[in-house]
């Protein structure tokens, strides 16, 4: 069975990325979940299932989550058919919207509304929050003993790439500087106000060879919502943007077992996401790629197919990557410039992916962008997450 | 060695006790399909290859070259603030397996990809000899 055009996105929910110790996890959740449900017209009774995503900062408020915590707020109790945590690191985004189209296409369900909401940058203090990322995703018997975490997992697969493709610190940094002016753009963004330059970039602090601060993400508060739903409640709906193909591979837990750390299994999981959708990558409008570090945008763009092995760090340099360019990149600014929410990197692109295939990604637009290919990951790469997506079916 | 290591530790599973009952004694011992003759590195409790396939152990070389590395300078864990700077590497052993581990007891500057390296048997606890790998 083909999921292709079986299920649209109709109504995102976003805040603002950044540091509101004011706002709360909850207040978060139900304010961008009431945004998804009101740009979709819908009335919110036609939702059957809740999809909340893991929320890190507070065990408490995760355990609240699971049990339908968020339901009371949003009136859904008594409508609702389930709710059910869906979690998998970055790919939580990804396998959300997978697991409600998968609902929807076998007649489970006909709407479907994902979350996540997160405090990572004022709900735990600077050293917690190094401690707690240090470990997670982490084989506790294989790699922490060894002191392997977030930063070394980049810097080790950073090595690695540079080494066997060539690419200079000069086109890693681009990747950095193309995030940021985007995000100059993106008024939810935490650096919208911030400019970068390369010289920036390689005059930051190193943190774990070859990767320096400014390649570094930051964690920040956020929240954001999707709602999906059927053909019939689609056709309702204004601004559709349908779920054209999806693929999949998940290749490991320990990053050292990882068969190759330059590609991960995007290609794989990207030619299964085309051939549903019926599309090539030269289809392709838009590249909203999960990065969290630069060389994730570089290996993803390769194995999609924007460009040949190598030669991304070049698309970057020249531009063509920003604003204005011919393989508009990461259009939100991702997790280096937008903001790194745990697991909401991947919700903040998805719903910048709608926003562009609907049009309304305001002074960011692609103009007439069709088609965008959309990726997540978690932990450490363990897994490609790729969907296609396009505004006509 | 010290009674004071507050670092963290592997746990201690019935199928990997042979691979630290090996560090223990200065050997790098890998675990082997019978039946598909692959090793598996690090050890499962069943072969990942074959469901039913027993398994044996063997002694590695310890011969191996740097896969990839990472020398951390900041913003480290806390349990290895007293570490940095530390190199964090993945070796690939002779036998073709990867493992993840440091580089120590070389100049940061002799650290490269595809260089050879050789086992350094760091026993700290009674009961864990963790495997950490120095240049030749």
């Amino acid at each position: 069975m083909s999921i292709r055009g079986k299920a649209a996105i109709v109504g995102v929910g976003q805040v603002p990325t950044g540091k509101y110790p004011e706002r709360t996890a909850l207040e978060q959740a139900i304010d961008v979940c009431m945004q998804a449900i009101k740009e979709s017209g819908l009335d919110r009774s036609e939702i059957d299932y809740l999809f909340p995503t893991s929320h890190f900062a507070s065990g408490r408020f995760n355990t609240d989550l699971i049990f339908s915590g968020l339901v009371e707020e949003l009136g859904l109790a008594g409508t609702l058919r389930g709710n059910m945590m869906c979690c998998s690191g970055g790919a939580s985004s990804s396998m959300q919207m997978k697991t409600a189209v998968a609902y929807i296409a076998s007649g489970m369900a006909k709407a479907v509304l994902c979350v996540h909401t997160e405090k990572t940058g004022t709900g735990l203090s600077g050293p917690d929050v190094i401690d707690f990322f240090s470990t997670t995703g982490i084989n506790s018997d294989w790699e922490t003993p060894y002191g392997m975490h977030f930063s070394p997992v980049s810097g080790t697969i950073m090595q690695r790439y540079m080494h066997e493709t060539g690419t200079t610190e000069e086109e890693m940094a681009a990747v950095c500087v193309s995030n940021r002016k985007w995000a100059n753009l993106n008024p939810d963004a935490m650096f919208k106000d911030k400019e970068l330059t390369i010289e920036k970039v390689l005059s930051s602090k190193m943190i774990s060879t070859p990767m320096r601060s400014l390649e570094s993400n930051m964690l920040a508060d956020g929240a954001a919502a999707y709602l999906i739903v059927n053909e019939e409640l689609a056709a309702k709906c204004e601004t559709p943007v349908w779920i054209l193909g999806e693929g999949s591979c998940v290749t490991h837990f320990a990053l050292s077992q990882e068969p190759d750390m330059t590609r991960f299994s995007y290609k794989k999981a990207a030619e299964e996401a085309y051939a549903e959708a019926g599309l090539r990558p030269e289809d392709m409008d838009l590249w909203e790629i999960y990065d969290s570090y630069p060389q994730f945008e570089l290996i993803a763009l390769e194995e999609l197919g924007a460009c040949g092995r190598g030669e991304a760090g070049k698309l970057f340099l020249s531009g063509e990557t920003a604003p204005g360019g011919k393989y508009p990149t990461t259009t939100n600014g991702g997790m280096l410039s937008q903001g790194h929410t745990a697991a909401g990197g991947g919700h903040a692109i998805l719903v910048e992916t709608y926003r562009q295939l609907a049009g309304k990604a305001g002074e960011r637009q692609v103009k007439g962008a069709k088609y965008a290919v959309e990726t997540g990951t978690g932990g450490t790469y363990m897994d490609a997450q790729v969907c296609v997506l396009g505004n006509v079916k | 060695m010290s009674d004071t290591y507050k670092k963290p530790l592997p746990e201690i599973r019935p199928w990997t006790k042979p691979f630290w009952d090996g560090t223990r004694e200065g050997r790098l011992m890998l675990q082997k399909g019978k039946k598909s003759g692959k090793l598996i590195m690090y050890p499962k409790k069943y072969s990942p290859y074959d469901m039913d396939e027993e398994m044996e152990w063997i002694e590695a070389s310890g011969k191996g070259t740097i896969y990839t590395y990472s020398i951390v300078e900041n913003n480290a864990p806390s349990f290895m603030a007293e570490d940095v700077p530390f190199c964090v590497a993945i070796v690939e052993l002779e036998e073709g397996v990867r493992m993840c581990t440091n580089i120590v007891d070389t100049p940061f500057d002799r650290i490269s990809i595809g260089a050879e390296v050789a086992p350094v048997f760091d026993k700290v606890t009674e009961d864990i000899t963790l495997v950490r790998f120095k240049v030749v």
